[in-house]
């Protein structure tokens, strides 16, 4: 078996994040990439696999060089080898990132390909199901348990209702939700091969990008908080301010 | 008057027996010794072998005087009685062996009197402390003292060879009444007690059963408890030099395996540690963990490694022989359960109050680096602080560039601002990101303006000091934060450093020389107590009521910092100050440490919980704590424990206020 992730670098969510001059990216300087936290999800379910049913791991990343970095933290974690699909700018175009991953996971041979729901810094969710078109393959995504057998799998996903049940052939496609497991930190000896790690590099062209980021704007600051008080002699007080202020109540 | 002295071997035929079963129990003695060494030397190397006249020093002063075992003053006068009786005993039977074997002829006149006198008063000496240990532990039985098999033996036969030799001694003065028998006061009226017809055949089956009994006890040492009068001093002797605490550092770059999985992965003094525990129990009294019912008692640890040691030990010498590989069994989850391991907050209390010298910490870290480092195994909320650190450079994980938020609309010079200053304030992530901390650093700011200190913080630019992932056991963060801020701290030329947090003075002043940084630390509660003398910081007298200190671990037993922070306090008390129930080198500690900070307490009662019930049982008004992890734990306990009355404040809160 064979199972491939694609990862993403993104933002750390601690990061402050600065827009730059041309208000359409951010300020990369001081800036700590990660790895988009619902990949590791993805990655942590390949690993499983790997361990419990021998699956060879590999995963796939889109970026610069700077991305390496996600990719030495995705073979510390476990993953057996890595690729880096070579684009010198970022892409905000799922469409796009979707058509230049396509052609190297094409050849890839794959029994399961695994993704983050999302990467946090864009939020589509449309690279798995996009994958899917493109790859003629089913996806099923927001995976919160999967279990793989030989020839097929059984996901569960968390609707508004309840839980769907769905099965799939194999090949195909997963996004994995919070909640799938439990991401592992990496023990010392996968930190130091990772720091051995031979990434290999594929170049690929950056097709026709049909949707361009036209602005960024900050959210609005968020407003003060204030306390009133403190135990029972603050309700008063706090009611008076929820129905003449807040017009809550 | 005839010369005082005495036939040796008077009414003994038979007497030169005596060699061979001395022979006999020497054999076997040093069969005991052998054994005990094959095992010590399955441990990996460890150079405690400099410094003789250092290591000498540290013996005498807390094994030859004791000062270890008399910090508890009764049991510790009762040992003094059994050790010093045994002492004088052995040197009475070495000069009887000089002038019977060496032909120096010295127990006779004026000295052999006194020699009588000495030997008969310390014998009476030994045998009250024998009698108080009997009583102590097979009719008191203290919690921290169990009854093993070997207990059964030693007292009582103790007890027996003291008695046998008193009643030989006896029967020999009633059947030879030496005019100066009352040099020997004891033997004297026992010997009044002795029927004269019979005191020559007591006194031979009396000399015959001390004889042996006494061969029996030499030979029963090294299988014994009686193994620690060797043991002891051997291990003071090989006590740490370093500073106190201090943890040691790894290759990370060269090594196989990283920590202590399997027994014989600690070193052979670790090993030796576990052979020096006489099992006295008072590190368990003083343990956190275990007077809050966690599963973690440090003198049980110490015995079931040592057990484990015994068990692996047969297997370990074969493949050591042999030189086949190592099958390796994990002491985690055997010998030592994970729970027992995690609940230790390093605080010291075990180590400081151990009369063996054993190295308790670095025992469970070493544990520890084998569980992070090699298998990724931990509570699972260490997760998000070693993410924080390695990402963010905090185990809050916020924002790495946030760190200097807390000093928006205050004054508070940077690096950018001054660049040469005299004190580089390293502020440390609690007081920087913790919301109860930060309080802390403002106050500081507020002291150092007032006193017109030249210091400069480096902002943005600081990183954690490691503590939290050292002692945890994931030295790779560690190191990797050490390295990171010792370049930091060259770079500005700092030479001294202040710091708020006890965890960041310690690392830095005892660990950061592993990393070639060697700086001068200062803990505020220092700086503060300066300025004041000095008298550059002014404080109005008698403005907190009554007032305790809550000693940190880090500051007291590791830096044996117990008075700056008394002082402050003091200025503000007329001089008065309440200690709690657990104080200066027997302080109980907040629960915070060992990075347990960062760590849910599931098992037991908190730890935080039982130091407050102190400050309110000793009806404390303002309880100071000179630590940002003891301000949040304490402040902690206060509310969850709904306590109205006390409040915990950092001394620099205190300080400032009246700024």
């Amino acid at each position: 078996m064979k199972v491939v992730v694609c990862v993403r670098e993104v933002p750390d969510t601690e990061t402050y994040i600065k827009i730059d001059a041309s208000q359409k990216n951010i300020v990369d300087a001081n800036v700590t990439f990660v790895m988009n936290p619902y990949d590791e999800y993805a990655v942590e379910e390949a690993l499983k696999l790997q361990e419990s049913a021998g699956a060879e791991t590999v995963a796939v990343c889109p970026g610069s060089a700077r991305a390496d970095d996600v990719l030495r933290s995705a073979v510390a974690m476990g993953v057996q080898s890595v690729i880096r699909v070579n684009v010198a700018e970022p892409i905000w175009d799922g469409l796009t990132t979707a058509k230049l991953l396509a052609g190297t996971l094409k050849e890839m041979d794959f029994d399961l390909l695994i993704l983050g729901k999302e990467a946090i810094d864009d939020g589509t969710q449309q690279l798995g199901p996009m994958l899917g078109e493109l790859l003629d393959l089913p996806c099923i995504s927001l995976v919160t348990k999967l279990d793989v057998a030989d020839g097929s799998v059984t996901a569960e996903r968390e609707s508004g209702e309840g839980v769907e049940v769905i099965e799939a052939s194999t090949p195909c496609i997963i996004t994995a939700q919070k909640g799938l497991n439990e991401p592992r930190y990496p023990s010392l000896r996968g930190k130091m091969a990772a720091k051995k790690a031979i990434i290999e590099v594929k170049e690929a062209s950056v097709g026709n990008v049909q949707l361009e980021v036209t602005g960024m704007e900050y959210p609005p600051a968020r407003g003060k908080a204030t306390v009133v008080g403190e135990g029972v002699e603050a309700v008063p007080e706090l009611v008076r301010l929820l129905r003449e202020e807040a017009k809550a109540i | 008057m005839l010369t005082p002295t005495r036939e040796l071997y008077w009414n003994i035929p038979g007497h030169l027996l005596v060699y061979a079963a001395f022979l006999v129990a020497v054999i076997v003695f040093a069969y005991g010794i052998y054994r005990r060494v094959r095992l010590w030397r399955l441990g990996q190397p460890d150079a405690r072998f400099d410094q003789i006249g250092k290591r000498l020093l540290v013996m005498i002063r807390d094994g030859l005087a004791q000062a270890a075992v008399l910090r508890e003053k009764v049991h510790g006068m009762a040992h003094m009685a059994i050790y010093s009786g045994m002492i004088i005993l052995t040197i009475g039977t070495f000069l009887v062996l000089l002038q019977a074997d060496f032909n120096i002829q010295i127990l006779f006149g004026q000295f052999y009197l006194w020699y009588s006198l000495v030997l008969d008063l310390f014998g009476l000496i030994f045998l009250l402390g024998i009698v108080f240990a009997i009583i102590r532990r097979y009719i008191i039985r203290p919690k921290r003292l169990n009854i093993i098999a070997d207990d059964v033996v030693i007292l009582p036969l103790l007890l027996l060879i003291t008695i046998t030799g008193f009643l030989l001694e006896g029967a020999r003065m009633a059947a030879t009444s030496p005019e100066w028998a009352t040099w020997s006061p004891v033997g004297n009226w026992i010997a009044g007690m002795i029927n004269t017809s019979k005191a020559e055949g007591l006194h031979r089956a009396m000399w015959w059963v001390h004889m042996i009994l006494s061969m029996i006890g030499i030979a029963y040492v090294p299988y014994s408890k009686l193994f620690h009068t060797l043991m002891m001093p051997a291990n003071m002797y090989f006590k740490s030099l370093k500073p106190r605490g201090q943890l040691t550092t790894m290759d990370l770059e060269n090594s196989e395996t990283f920590g202590v999985t399997d027994i014989h992965e600690f070193t052979w003094k670790q090993l030796f540690d576990l052979d020096s525990c006489i099992q006295c129990g008072r590190c368990q009294d003083q343990c956190p963990a275990f007077n809050t019912d966690k599963p973690l008692s440090p003198k049980k640890l110490i015995l079931d490694l040592q057990a484990q040691m015994e068990k692996r030990g047969p297997d370990l010498l074969k493949t050591k022989k042999s030189g086949e590989e190592v099958i390796p069994e994990p002491i985690i989850g055997d010998a030592v359960t994970e729970d027992e391991m995690w609940a230790c907050t390093t605080c010291m209390a075990c180590q400081e109050h151990c009369p063996a010298s054993i190295e308790h910490v670095q025992k469970i870290v070493d544990l520890r680096r084998s569980q992070v480092l090699m298998d990724s195994k931990f509570p699972q909320e260490l997760n998000l602080a070693f993410k924080g650190l390695e990402t963010n450079s905090n185990p809050w994980n916020m924002g790495a560039a946030s760190r200097a938020d807390w000093t928006e609309g205050i004054e508070v010079k940077t690096l950018a601002d001054n660049p040469e200053p005299d004190y580089l304030w390293f502020v440390g992530c609690a007081g920087a990101f913790d919301d109860t901390a930060k309080a802390t650093s403002k106050a500081l700011a507020k002291i150092l303006n007032a006193a017109n200190v030249n210091y400069a913080i480096l902002g943005a630019d600081e990183q954690c000091c490691g503590d939290p992932a050292r002692r945890s056991g994931n030295e790779y963060v560690f190191q990797m934060l050490a390295e990171a801020n010792v370049e930091m701290f060259k770079e500005t030329g700092a030479k001294k450093i202040i710091t708020a947090c006890p965890h960041c003075f310690n690392v830095i002043k005892s660990e950061y020389p592993q990393f070639d940084g060697e700086f001068e630390v200062i803990h505020h509660s220092q700086l503060i107590a300066e300025l004041i003398e000095s008298g550059k910081l002014k404080l109005p007298s008698g403005k907190l009521g009554k007032a305790a200190y809550h000693d940190s671990c880090y500051l007291g037993r590791y830096h044996d910092i117990y008075n700056a922070p008394r002082e402050i306090l003091k200025t503000m008390t007329d001089g008065n100050l309440t200690e709690l129930q657990h104080h200066h080198d027997k302080s109980f500690c907040c629960g915070g440490g060992g990075a347990r900070m960062f760590m849910e307490e599931h098992i037991g009662t908190r730890i935080n919980h039982s130091r407050i019930q102190e400050a309110a049982d000793a009806k404390v008004e303002t309880l100071g704590v000179a630590c940002p992890f003891c301000l949040v734990m304490l402040k902690d306990a206060v509310k969850e424990k709904e306590l109205e009355g006390i409040a915990v404040r950092e001394i620099a809160e205190i300080v400032a206020d009246q700024l």
